[in-house]
């Protein structure tokens, strides 16, 4: 026993020292430490990041061993911001964290798939017709074989393709729409390039050589915010996170920091420890009201009428009551509040007009060129009318004098605009002003006041002499901005406040019975946030998001807000101004980018669409319009003038005038053009067809087969599980697909009929012949695809990301290979482009297209129609191509070489130069660098001795070498080519970075901060965070508008007929989805009508991640809705349990989330929780539940149609018409019965609800 | 072990040459005769019933059992890491194992995945091979309870595997572990009772703890999760 118990057995003694005791041998056993460094050895760190729709945009270290991605972690090397700041990291979060698994998922697509019966098909026809076009042909052409593989869409049935067959397939169908009905009818949908702009250029560079149409996805989604081209001409424009920083107080309002902007909120936490205050703004008590000091919650959509309320405590205390030397200095010349305004006398009371231009007024008050685009001031120093420098005029006339100085543009003398005429006044005379709020909403949730609907106002004027002899009555916007707040400033008359407790539009007190917050902490707010922006000279900002944009009259609720920032000199400033951060995501070298992308080193201009008048359009959701013209116009508009349109003949006369682009655009195939004109003039052959009605515009007959979209690619994208609007009618009309359309078409409800659009007593179902998605994994619009491509993950490319919450570029690197079959969309597209040429003989030559192009912003196109609105339709003017219709361009395309083409840089670079907003540059120099960078093309032909781009990363140095902001010899030239505008130099922003060259090695390496260019109205400045408007307000730098400055007024005739040329509030629309007939489909069930709110989720990036398992253990593993105890009762709900939501668009089947969170009267479902994912089938529809746009349709606004007139010009992702979506109403009950739909098709099942038949009796 | 060859292309994806060389399989498994006629005969009908269907038929069935959804997911990691971390670790340890053979992975496959791991146990010494496959044999056998369920063929396959391993399982413990992974539910009250969280402490151990990390065990005791997928 002895023994045993003496022994050691765990230890044994160190036998040996050496060194003085210093080193000791040992021999106990290692052996465990092994699987511990095991467990985190890695052969390779590899810098990627999370590549798509993700804002956060960061740098991630992915760790690799033996060839597969284990892991990885946040990077922490972003490169320092100043002493007294933060710094950037850590950036990251959960979703980032648990990307790495996708890669090696069963969600993975590991293969390309295709439907079994279009492959079937395929191998018949080809076994039948040689020539695959022919074969193609052969599909498509009978709608027996058609019809038999697109009414499967989205009911499985794929099989796996090899890469050579599938891509022999997709190359013909287009190829035989392109030769068959035109190259308008290939389209593309990709969002945000921003994340991963060589794998987006990548399919577009494939579709514009081609002459395919790229389609628009900011509108789309509807985080593109009118209101920012209508008062800046600059869409999103903001400031870097980093600059929360640096305000002192900030207002969150309908943007839910913590959730949405995780890597970023902490700048908006360390502000707070140095004595920031913080306002929330959110109807719900989200995450972001738990972190701020104020948390102010007005009814969800009403966030305007709490935004006039502030304007008018500001307007009243800082601007009338003078107490703001400050604000009134910035908004005399950064604004248009010295503008003049037409007042037009109209039934005994005067309505603001357009502004007077330089035109009005004899010999054009000396203004030279482009006099009737030239705004005009009362110059207080010569006592006369005067149109300064920096009008829109100014910049597109003699170059030199398009800047913010203060001085007469004829004579260049100095002057002082006259801001009020309240003390200079000729006269005071009644205004008419129009109020939307004194109409009761069919819900009761929205409330409405008993004002007029027009409410006269007292407004001082002075009389001024026209060029034609006549007097007219003029104010300033300034004048008109007082009384449309509603303050009484001693002038007399009615509908003016003394007080805050005054019940008239807009005070404080007004508001309440709107929004239901209290009038004392909306002035409280207003007045900390002016006395701030007074104290500190404009160091008070608004974050602002999603949920105050989706909603149908968003720029009114925008525009509340900008008005505050504006009025108290915010914008432009260091810890000030407008930071909206939905959707867009900055593309920071973006001049660099649009050659690449849009291929206009070959060919300009490509085809691009607006997505919001495309689908509206296409998927014939206006079909089942029920928003009426009158609803929406002003009490103050002839409603004669309007009486005749629908939404969608808005829509089509803005197309015919060139305001929105077209596609498909014409009813004939524009290859064709050439030979039918014969040896005539194409452009005007194209113009004489249309005036005869020989030659139409798509959009006038959307269901006639010639004008059918036909192929269409997504990529990088979930188009159908997360932003279609209206997802059920897409499914529907574009795809013949199984839906749960439950609505009747306005054919069987007897509503009247457009005017300008054919109507076909039976809609077209399955417009679309091939759907082809590329994506890493299996999300519901691959579900409903046709051929799927597997793409690779983002750590398995090269491509290069930026932002706009941080100013740094870095990369996506390829960590690993492409797993399994798949390959980059660099690869993928390049593939398709060897095809289609290999393919092209026969079929498709050299040939002659002519693209029709809207009136462009950021053009000398964009002064089109000056002062009124005429239609050459109707007889009303000429038909001036580029002018009062579409611009028209004849383009040569070499289908042969479109590989040749899309391998290399083409030569109208060297020979064009490049530019962006509006400047341009010579860009020879960078070719030269590049064709060293990437060698030159030897092979003969098209494309020889140009630059290559074989590989991502030679597309990365096009990108990189050709856009200011990653080479700083670019951004000198392009802030020289912006002083010839302004006559005033500029390049010393650029100067200390002319030798800084970024290449993707360097940003592989560690994150750069891009270099400081005029295409951002910011700086990237050792000194300043980047802010937007910064260079206006320091560089005197134009905003891109009709005046040169921030507008508050904006006098386009469709403005003013729709009353928005002030901000007003309007309550939301009635979307009019739940009438009694669909009730009726509740039966016996409890049910309740919630207002639909679709806010950004905490467990995904839209959906991506919304199928990941570790996101979905972390909340409850499906579809959820949000709903509040209160609604939850009314229909014995209890947390948890399944809930169908349905209304005439469409039905949902999910769990309910009872939350005290949530207020009476409205439902939350955190927008596209995937569809493939726990959902169970639908009573209702007895089909499965759908996605959270299933219940929603797009609705167009008319307003945000206008064109050709300066800031209200048409760009990509800059203006057009937008997917609102949350003026929306469902029904909630509680489901009654669980039913998985796991059966398999039976061959002859319906696609369409039974129920629609059933409704229809 | 030919046998094993033979379910290895019996549950790659299915092309011409498979259907044109059944026969030729169908032989080699019985003159191998390791398989006892019980697991055989539904095998060989399996085999001639993928033989005799439209190719385009079986792929179909085939893209719609293996390459969507995690029930009868062929990476056998699927069935006990997950989309859990430790799964890389578990993958490396693996290709290891198939280094010290000489052997490295020719095709874009990852090391779990099955028809190349029954390769690497064809390879092996049968001992050794019997050893390392009856590791695997209880999430084999679950997929094949499961595709049973779903009354599929390739049951059949799965079966023969487990037979091949020799492995002794408890056919309780298979049932359980199916129904943990596909539960048949009913009820709102039955599902809601699935949903409930367990424990947070004392229930399932963390997957990094499982004994050597390098290969598939038991998945019951994984299948704390019970999301499906659909389509």
């Amino acid at each position: 026993m002895g023994h045993f118990i003496d022994r050691l057995t765990y230890f044994s003694k160190i036998d040996g020292k050496f060194a003085d005791g210093h080193g000791i041998v040992t021999e106990e056993d290692r052996g465990w430490e092994r699987s511990y460094r095991g467990r985190w050895a890695h052969d390779k760190i590899v810098r990627s990041t999370h590549g798509v729709n993700c804002t956060g945009s960061c740098s991630w270290k992915i760790y690799v061993k033996n060839g597969l991605v284990t892991w990885e972690t946040q990077q922490t090397d972003y490169p320092r911001t100043r002493p007294d700041m933060p710094n950037h990291e850590p950036r990251g979060c959960s979703r980032g964290a648990s990307y790495s698994w996708y890669l090696y998922s069963a969600a993975r697509l590991k293969f390309p798939l295709i439907r079994s019966r279009l492959l079937k098909a395929w191998r018949a026809a080809k076994a039948k017709y040689p020539d695959p076009v022919e074969a193609w042909g052969s599909i498509v052409s009978n709608p027996k074989i058609a019809n038999d593989y697109k009414k499967l869409r989205g009911l499985g049935g794929f099989v796996r393709g090899s890469w050579d067959e599938v891509n022999e397939i997709i190359a013909s169908a287009n190829i035989y729409t392109v030769k068959t009905y035109g190259p308008d009818r290939v389209v593309g949908f990709s969002p945000i390039p921003a994340m991963s702009m060589v794998s987006y250029a990548a399919g577009t560079r494939y579709l514009s050589l081609m002459g395919g149409t790229c389609l628009s996805f900011y509108d789309w989604y509807c985080d593109l915010p009118p209101s920012s081209p209508q008062i800046w001409g600059e869409q999103t424009d903001v400031p870097e996170s980093a600059d929360w920083f640096n305000s002192s107080y900030i207002i969150a309002w309908g943007s839910n920091v913590p959730q949405t902007r995780t890597p970023d909120a902490h700048f908006f936490t360390e502000t707070r420890y140095k004595g920031t205050k913080t306002v929330s703004v959110t109807p719900d008590y989200s995450e972001v009201a738990k972190l701020t000091d104020i948390w102010l919650n007005p009814r969800q959509g009403t966030d305007s009428a709490m935004a006039m309320a502030m304007g008018h405590v500001v307007f009243k205390e800082y601007h009338l009551g003078k107490k703001s030397e400050y604000f009134e200095d910035y908004i005399r010349n950064y604004s248009d509040m010295p503008m003049l305004v037409m007042l037009e006398e109209k039934d005994g009371a005067f309505h603001p007009g357009r502004t007077l231009r330089a035109s009005d007024f004899d010999d054009d008050l000396g203004i030279a060129d482009n006099a009737d685009w030239s705004p005009v001031i009362w110059d207080e120093h010569s006592k006369s009318i005067k149109s300064p420098n920096g009008t829109i005029g100014a910049r597109w006339g003699a170059k030199g004098k398009w800047n913010l100085e203060a001085k007469d543009r004829a004579s260049g003398k100095d002057i002082w605009a006259e801001l009020s005429f309240i003390e200079t006044h000729d006269d005071v005379v009644k205004v008419a002003f129009p109020y939307f709020g004194g109409v009761p909403h069919d819900q009761e949730i929205f409330a409405h006041t008993a004002h007029d609907d027009v409410q006269m106002r007292n407004v001082p004027v002075r009389k001024v002499k026209l060029k034609d002899g006549s007097t007219a009555y003029t104010t300033t916007v300034y004048d008109l901005t007082a009384a449309n707040y509603a303050i009484d400033r001693g002038l007399g008359g009615g509908n003016v406040a003394s007080s805050f407790d005054d019940d008239i539009p807009y005070t404080p007190a007004w508001q309440e019975k709107i929004t239901g917050v209290d009038r004392e902490k909306v002035i409280q707010v207003a007045r900390e946030f002016a006395e701030n922006a007074d104290k500190t000279r404009g160091r008070s900002m608004v974050i602002l998001g999603a949920a105050i944009n989706h909603w149908y009259h968003m720029d009114m609720i925008y525009r509340g807000i900008i008005n505050l920032l504006i009025m108290c000199g915010c914008i432009g400033k260091s810890g000030g101004g407008w930071a909206h951060y939905v959707g867009q995501e900055k593309l920071r070298p973006q001049t660099g980018w649009i050659p690449l992308a849009f291929a206009t080193d070959w060919n300009r201009p490509p085809r691009q669409m607006n997505s919001t008048s495309f689908f509206y359009n296409h998927s014939d959701q206006w079909r089942y319009e029920k928003l009426h013209v009158d609803e929406i116009l002003s009490p103050l508009a002839d409603k004669k003038k309007w009486q005749d349109y629908s939404l969608i003949d808005c829509n089509v006369r803005s197309e015919r005038m060139g305001w929105l682009p077209s596609s498909p655009q014409f009813n004939q195939n524009p290859l064709t053009f050439k030979a039918k004109a014969g040896d005539g003039d194409i452009k005007a052959w194209v113009t004489q067809q249309l005036v005869d009605g020989k030659l139409e515009f798509s959009c006038e007959d959307p269901d006639d087969p010639a004008n059918f979209p036909r192929n269409l690619f997504v990529w990088r994208s979930n188009i159908l599980g997360s932003s279609g609007k209206g997802h059920e009618y897409i499914l529907k009309h574009l795809l013949g697909a199984s839906n749960a359309l439950m609505a009747e078409d306005i054919g069987v409800t007897g509503g009247a009929k457009p005017k300008e659009v054919k109507w076909h007593d039976k809609a077209v179902e399955g417009k679309l012949d091939l759907v082809v998605t590329l994506d890493f994994r299996l999300s519901t619009t691959a579900v409903y695809s046709d051929i799927v491509l597997p793409a690779a993950t983002w750590y398995e490319k090269d491509d290069l990301n930026t932002s706009d919450m941080h100013p740094f570029i870095h990369p996506l690197s390829q960590a690993v290979e492409p797993a399994w079959e798949s390959r980059s969309d660099w690869h993928i597209f390049k593939g398709l482009a060897k095809k289609f040429s290999e393919l092209c003989p026969g079929h498709l030559g050299e040939e002659t297209d002519l693209v029709s192009v809207p009136i462009l912003h950021d053009t000398p196109g964009e002064l089109g129609q000056p002062l009124d609105v005429k239609d050459w339709k109707k007889g009303e003017c000429d038909p001036v191509p580029g002018k009062t219709m579409p611009g028209l361009v004849e383009i040569t395309r070499n289908y042969p070489a479109l590989y040749d083409m899309f391998t290399s840089v083409g030569p109208l670079m060297a020979k064009l130069g490049n530019g962006g907003k509006g400047i341009g540059w010579d860009t020879k120099d960078e070719i030269k660098l590049l064709g060293q960078l990437n060698h030159t093309v030897r092979k003969e032909g098209i494309s020889k001795g140009q630059p290559k781009i074989e590989s991502a990363i030679d597309a990365c140095e096009v990108v990189l070498s050709l856009a200011p902001e990653t080479n700083g010899e670019v951004a000198v030239k392009a802030w020289a080519a912006l002083s010839e505008f302004t006559g005033r130099d500029h390049t010393h922003l650029a100067r200390p970075k002319e030798d800084e060259k970024i290449r993707f090695r360097d940003v592989q390496a560690q994150p750069r901060k891009i270099i400081s260019s005029p295409t951002w109205s910011g700086l990237e400045d050792e000194h300043v965070s980047y802010n937007a408007g910064y260079t206006n307000v320091h560089e005197l730098i134009p905003w891109r508008t009709l005046t040169g400055r921030q507008q508050f007024y904006i006098d386009h005739e469709w403005m003013r007929d729709f009353g928005e040329t002030l901000c007003v509030y309007k309550p939301p629309i009635s979307t009019r989805s739940i009438n009694s007939t669909i009730e009726d489909l509740g039966g016996s069930s409890k049910q309740i009508a919630l207002n639909w709110i679709t806010p950004h989720q905490k467990w995904g990036i839209h959906s991506t991640y919304s199928d990941n398992l570790l996101m979905l253990t972390m909340n409850r593993g499906g579809p959820i809705i949000w709903i509040s105890e209160i609604d939850a009762k009314k229909i014995d709900v209890e947390d948890n349990d399944w809930i169908e939501v349905y209304n005439a668009n469409g039905a949902i089947s999910a769990r309910a989330v009872v939350s005290q969170r949530v207020p009476e009267g409205m439902s939350m479902m955190y927008h596209a929780q995937e569809k493939t994912m726990n959902t169970p089938g639908n009573a209702i529809t007895k089909q499965r539940g759908g996605i959270h746009n299933s219940v929603t349709r797009a609705v167009v606004k008319p307003t945000h149609m206008i064109g050709g007139y300066a800031q209200l010009a048409w760009g990509f992702n800059y203006y057009g018409t937008v997917g609102s979506n949350r003026d929306e109403f469902v029904i909630v009950r509680k489901a009654p019965k669980l039913d998985w739909m796991e059966e398999p098709y039976k061959e002859g099942q319906s696609i369409n609800l039974d129920i629609n038949q059933g409704v229809a009796k | 072990m030919r046998s094993l060859r033979v379910l290895s292309r019996l549950l790659a994806y299915p092309g011409t040459e498979l259907q044109v060389q059944m026969p030729a399989l169908q032989d080699v498994l019985r003159e191998d005769g390791f398989l006892k006629e019980k697991t055989l005969k539904p095998l060989l009908a399996f085999m001639d019933e993928l033989a005799a269907l439209d190719l385009l038929q079986a792929q179909e069935s085939y893209v719609d059992i293996f390459d969507r959804g995690r029930a009868h997911c062929l990476h056998l990691f699927e069935h006990v890491h997950g989309e859990s971390r430790f799964r890389g670790q578990a993958m490396i340890d693996l290709t290891e194992r198939y280094a010290e053979k000489g052997l490295q992975i020719g095709v874009g496959e990852l090391p779990d995945y099955l028809p190349l791991f029954l390769e690497f146990i064809s390879i092996c010494e049968p001992e050794e091979g019997r050893e390392t496959l009856a590791q695997a044999a209880p999430v084999i056998a679950t997929m094949a309870e499961k595709l049973r369920r779903r009354q599929s063929g390739y049951a059949s396959v799965m079966d023969a595997i487990v037979a091949l391993s020799g492995a002794k399982l408890s056919k309780a413990d298979i049932l359980k572990a199916a129904d943990a992974a596909l539960p048949n539910i009913q009820t709102l009250d039955e599902l809601d009772k699935e949903w409930e969280e367990p424990e947070a402490f004392g229930g399932a151990p963390e997957c990094g703890t499982c004994a050597d990390g390098a290969l598939p065990t038991n998945p019951a005791i994984h299948a704390t999760h019970n999301l499906r997928g659909q389509s």
